[in-house]
């Protein structure tokens, strides 16, 4: 089914919230920081102030709570003391029109006096290193390990080590953040592409001191997220300068601040060592990561957790250890990114086995498939008992059957002239939510009036994967309705209970677990009543439901008072990619010529949403292996636009061939699960396969550009 | 200039197209993605060909017809976008239809090959160009 | 307001201060970026502007600086392959529906992909301005990155190209298959001779000196000799000395001799270079 305002969209009539106007509307800028790392010994205002056409200029001090979050190490709304990033916001400014706003940004004078740059986050740590925040460089870190890995690895026949890299990746939704905000009577109502509203919402009430209940978030429509509005302060931008200006205030950022201030993906050093016994039975992995989180907080512990949790991939792991550090540096703030550690992480384990898969002289696919998780097995390193809804070896064999593994050899033996061929494949787990004892849950409302017409609020919600068109199927569903007569409406934090965020593979599953169960509600109470009609008339025509996501019945090794820290799934997505692809033997260029993503979802409740979702997720992992890595200097960025960053074109990315693994998830609604971050993760390591088996050089490191690839060659 | 077959007079001919058509005749179908002719989300047609609003001065399309993704009859291509699932977010769409038709235009029974080639200048960062390309491919039928 | 002549005589006659605005794919990306924000004229819409192709009876072709990329390809038909195969990877059709070689040739990026075939060529620039007209050599006319020879108020009308020979083609790397600057690119033109033997070679190199540069010594390791695969290495040998690349965001100086090295290799090697010239990887 087609998304919901796709046909507003192709005739281009649909308001996304930057192309939003209001009479007497003032437009924003912002006054960024052009250094790294300073402390800020003035900020004058009066020569932007005195413009015409300015209405407002706001700084730090102007701020009623100057955060973004409950800590200081969450940064502030805008910089006041130090700045510790390119592109720090510093100060607000709201002018009659866009270019008069910018203009008084650029006129906002301010004093930096230099601090030393923290840039490389492997030193970051290290005691002569200026510290980013009064605790110091580290921002978190998860080490522990299910036995004794040492011993383990000792008695290994074979150990493969990797030492890896992956770079800063940025997410490129479309659309530059940006909305409107409007008061009216001390109530806010902001209209800005979020991933969270409910977060947001605190985020704003925070910072201007009023009750939440105050803030209102229309979360859409808005042109692609990919994580980056997770985290993204502009809500918060909109609503202080509107307070200020006591006028709607617009503000969109120009792709130029965006490449400096949004979130990227964290990049990671990554050391892994993987035993085997000669038979090709997995015995130990060792990984120790490092992340770069930039100059605050934001997502870095949490991506840490997933990709501890992720380390193991779907292997039965005897044992395991895992230890990972998130560093502050002067680089860019990294934050939330489809996938969430686990590409970074994948990347390092999947190489891996790759690697002893030649050195034992076994085929990739059966290696894997002797060591994959089966229902009942227990997590390598969690020791959580696995649900028998992960189907990862179903997965692996539906990838493994395609025609574009079974004749690599052919289709390799006609490569011709310098462009040599290879095929690799690789597979990830990514975890379903929340995780075990983190209290995840979604809300769903429904109203019905007495036609039978329903009316449905439910989140998470619509970033760009048409989760209200699923919810208005299942509602469909469990009504046995015409979805024609059901209305969903998301994203709306006015309307929709809190249900979390559009975030960790979870929408589907909860949100529309969430619109099940009332839809259930809703079913019973019809039935009791014998009608909509009747139901009107007895006041009793509104339910609500609240679904919480199971935690794993089994959790084996970690004591439960650790489960908040430790959060092991119950439900896993999983993928299985073929990358096949030439490489130039005389400049190191890449030509993918196809890619097969088996996926398991469940079940596919939106196909056509799910080919979408992952061919999408494939062609930004081509990305991530490829050509995409936002690059700085002394912590001062060099990949400043779409010139520059190259993400891939309609050239780049070849045909790619989604295969839907049958079978439903037992706890999931209508027996879907999410899916649309794990197809993100294969794809690097499929890629470092297939170069691996073109030219015989296994990359260590993404992007694998034409530069690194030649340079591996030599 | 012409715009969607309607002739008008900009005030501003300094004004970048592309802000002439959203902020002074409120044709928000063309969106501004980077300001530099990387992305192609504001894709229009100058006298029939493709060209980025965010690099064209209004003096510049003086005695041009433009034609606007609004101003695109509905046509199968757009059809063929909603069933088939080609639109995820969306802020691409607009670019993609009105380069897809220019293409159409010209080779009303292009390849795989083709259709990838002029959807080049447009990117998207939802869909993989799969079901774009899809869509392209049965509009053409 | 931006005066805006429509005829080229009032183009001669404009402020020399002003930046001439032709396709504005460059310029208003500069400006964009807080460079060139002085006055502008736009001379997109000349009346009397040449015919974007025009076929003369002596062999040679002058092409307008002043049409679209797009438009000079399709008035091309067969001729100028080289050309040809360096329009079909410029940038995406959006930007080669306004830029023009004209505009290409003045910014003077040692990566622009207009001019390393017009260098092979032998192109000839005519130039006019309030002073007149003048010609120059496309070779001479590029002085360094961003600087030509062009004075003020002057400006480029036509692209003379004489005859060419019977084999040419371009090759660009870089980290896309659209849309993206050259790491490096390759133009060349040869004829073949009994027993393959190359003659007439000329190699021109994008972004690996300050300006697109001749290859002189691979040419002359090339002239009048079949490509066997000791001649291949020591016209790549000496093409290390034609080149003075640097290192940049896009690649090291290491790189770009390595992968023009490449290029020229995979030029010369019969079975590919006997394929259409239109090559975008």
């Amino acid at each position: 089914m087609p998304a919901e305002q796709a046909r507003e969209i192709v005739v281009g009539t649909l308001e996304y919230v930057t192309d939003l106007r209001f009479p007497g509307m003032l437009h924003g800028a912002v006054t960024r920081s052009a250094i790294p790392h300073g402390r800020i010994v003035a900020i004058d205002t009066t020569k932007a102030a005195a413009m015409p056409g300015v209405r407002a200029v706001l700084i730090g001090a102007d701020v009623p709570c100057n955060r973004l979050g409950p800590a200081d190490v969450d940064g502030p709304v805008l910089a006041d003391q130090r700045v510790r990033q390119v592109g720090e916001a510093i100060a607000l400014v709201a002018a009659v029109d866009e270019g008069t706003a910018r203009r008084a940004a650029e006129a906002v004078v301010v004093t930096v006096e230099p601090l030393p740059v923290v840039a490389d986050p492997r030193t970051a740590l290290s005691p002569e290193v200026p510290k980013l925040h009064e605790g110091g460089n580290l921002a978190g870190r998860i080490g522990f390990a299910s036995g004794d890995v040492e011993a383990a690895l000792a008695a290994a026949d074979v150990v493969v080590e990797r030492v890896v890299g992956t770079g800063a990746q940025e997410h490129v939704a479309i659309e530059p953040p940006g909305g409107v905000a409007l008061w009216e009577a001390g109530q806010v109502t902001i209209w800005c592409g979020s991933q969270n509203p409910g977060l947001h919402r605190r985020k704003v009430a925070r910072a201007l001191n009023v009750e939440i209940d105050d803030v209102r978030l229309v979360a859409g429509p808005v042109g692609g997220a990919f994580g980056a509005r997770n985290d993204d302060p502009m809500p918060v931008f909109l609503a202080v300068l509107a307070k200020a200006a006591g006028a709607p205030v617009h503000m969109r950022m120009t792709r130029e601040e965006v490449m400096a201030a949004g979130p990227k993906r964290h990049p990671f050093h990554t050391t892994v060592r993987v035993g085997f016994t000669e038979d090709g039975d997995l015995a130990a992995s060792d990984m120790t990561a490092l992340a770069d989180t930039g100059p605050y907080v934001t997502s870095g512990p949490n991506v840490l957790k997933t990709s501890a949790e992720m380390s193991v991939g779907p292997y039965r792991m005897p044992v395991a250890r895992f230890d990972g550090r998130v560093v502050y540096t002067n680089n860019a703030n990294a934050g939330a990114f489809r996938g969430y550690g686990v590409p970074q992480v994948a990347f390092a384990l999947e190489t891996a086995i790759d690697e002893a898969a030649a050195r034992l002289g076994m085929d990739p696919v059966e290696l894997r498939m002797r060591n994959l998780l089966r229902g009942g097995d227990r997590h390598g390193l969690y020791g959580h008992a696995v649900t028998p809804g992960l189907r990862a070896a179903e997965t692996l064999a539906a990838a493994a059957a395609d025609e574009w593994w079974v004749s690599r050899r052919e289709w390799q033996r006609a490569a011709r002239g310098p462009w040599r061929r290879g095929t690799g494949i690789a597979m990830a787990v990514k975890g379903v939510g929340l995780g075990s004892g983190r209290g995840d849950a979604a809300r769903a409302r429904l109203i019905c009036d007495i036609n039978g017409h329903v009316r449905i609020w439910a989140g998470p919600n619509h970033t760009g994967q048409a989760i209200d068109v699923a919810y208005r199927q299942i509602a469909a569903d469990v009504l046995g309705m015409d979805p024609a007569r059901i209305t969903v409406t998301v994203g709306d934090s006015q309307l929709v209970p809190e249900s979390g965020a559009t975030a960790a593979s979870r929408s589907m599953y909860a949100g529309g677990s969430a619109v099940a169960a009332v839809c259930e509600r809703y079913k019973a109470a019809l039935a009791e009543a014998g009608g909509p009609a009747r139901l009107v008339e007895l006041g009793r025509a509104e339910f609500e439901a609240t679904f919480h996501l199971p935690d794993v019945a089994d959790p084996g090794l970690i004591p439960p008072k650790r489960l908040g820290d430790h959060a092991p799934h119950l439900v896993y997505g999983c993928s299985a990619q073929v990358v096949r692809l030439e490489v130039h033997e005389l400049t190191g260029e890449i030509r993918v010529a196809g890619v097969v993503c088996a996926v398991d979802c469940g079940r596919a409740i939106n196909p056509g949403a799910v080919i979408g979702q992952a061919e999408g997720g494939v062609a930004q992992g081509l990305g991530f292996a490829l050509m995409e890595e936002h690059r700085l200097d002394g912590g001062r960025p060099l990949t400043t636009s779409l010139e520059n960053y190259l993400i891939p074109t309609a050239r780049d990315v070849p045909e790619i061939r989604t295969l839907l693994v049958e079978g439903d998830e037992p706890t999931g609604p209508m027996g879907a699960k999410g899916m649309s971050e794990v197809v993100i993760v294969p794809t690097g390591p499929a890629v470092a396969a297939a170069v691996a088996d073109a030219v015989g050089v296994r990359p260590a490191r993404l992007p694998i550009t034409p530069e690194r690839l030649l340079e591996g060659l030599r | 200039m012409k715009v969607n077959g309607v002739p008008v007079t900009p005030p501003d001919p300094d004004a970048r197209l592309l802000d002439y058509l959203r902020d002074d005749l409120g044709l928000i179908g063309a969106k501004e993605g980077c300001g530099m002719g990387e992305c192609g989300s504001c894709t229009v047609l100058m006298d029939g060909v493709p060209v980025c609003s965010c690099l064209v001065l209004v003096c510049q399309a003086e005695d041009a017809d433009v034609t606007t993704v609004e101003g695109l009859r509905r046509t199968a291509l757009q059809e063929a976008f909603v069933t088939g699932q080609a639109v995820q977010c969306g802020f691409c769409i607009a670019g993609m239809v009105v380069s897809a038709s220019a293409l159409l235009a010209e080779h009303p029974d292009p390849t795989d090959e083709q259709i990838r080639a002029g959807l080049e200048g447009n990117l998207c960062r939802c869909t993989g160009y799969g079901a774009i390309v899809r869509a392209v491919r049965e509009a053409a039928r | 307001m931006s005066p805006h002549p429509r005829t080229a005589a009032e183009v001669d006659r404009l402020d020399p201060a002003r930046a001439l605005l032709a396709g504005g794919t460059d310029l208003l990306v500069r400006r964009r970026a807080g460079h060139q924000g002085g006055p502008l004229a736009d001379v997109s819409r000349l009346r009397d502007a040449p015919a974007p192709v025009r076929r003369l009876s002596d062999g040679s072709i002058w092409l307008s600086a002043l049409a679209p990329l797009s438009v000079i390809d399709r008035e091309l038909g067969g001729k100028l392959p080289g050309l040809r195969a360096a329009i079909a990877c410029f940038a995406s059709g959006q930007i080669r529906n306004r830029a023009t070689l004209g505009g290409n040739l003045a910014n003077a990026s040692p990566a622009a992909d207009g001019v390393p075939p017009l260098v092979v060529a032998g192109a000839v620039l005519r130039l006019r301005g309030p002073a007149g007209r003048r010609e120059i050599p496309v070779t001479e006319f590029a002085t360094g990155p961003g600087r030509t020879r062009l004075a003020p108020g002057e400006w480029i009308e036509n692209i003379d190209v004489p005859p060419q020979p019977a084999h040419a083609g371009f090759r660009k790397i870089a980290g896309r298959r659209a849309l993206a600057i050259s790491i490096v690119s390759l133009a060349w033109t040869w004829d073949r001779g009994p027993g393959g033997a190359l003659t007439g070679v000329r190699l021109a190199a994008g972004a690996v000196a300050p300006v697109v540069v001749r290859c002189p010594g691979a040419e002359a390791a090339l002239e009048g000799r079949a490509p066997t695969p000791d001649v291949v290495a020591a016209a790549v040998a000496a093409l290390g000395h034609d080149i003075s690349p640097i290192s940049d965001l896009r690649a090291s100086a290491g790189y770009r001799r390595a992968a023009l090295a490449g290029a020229l290799t995979e030029a010369l090697t019969p079975a590919l270079t006997e394929a259409p010239a239109r090559r975008n990887t």
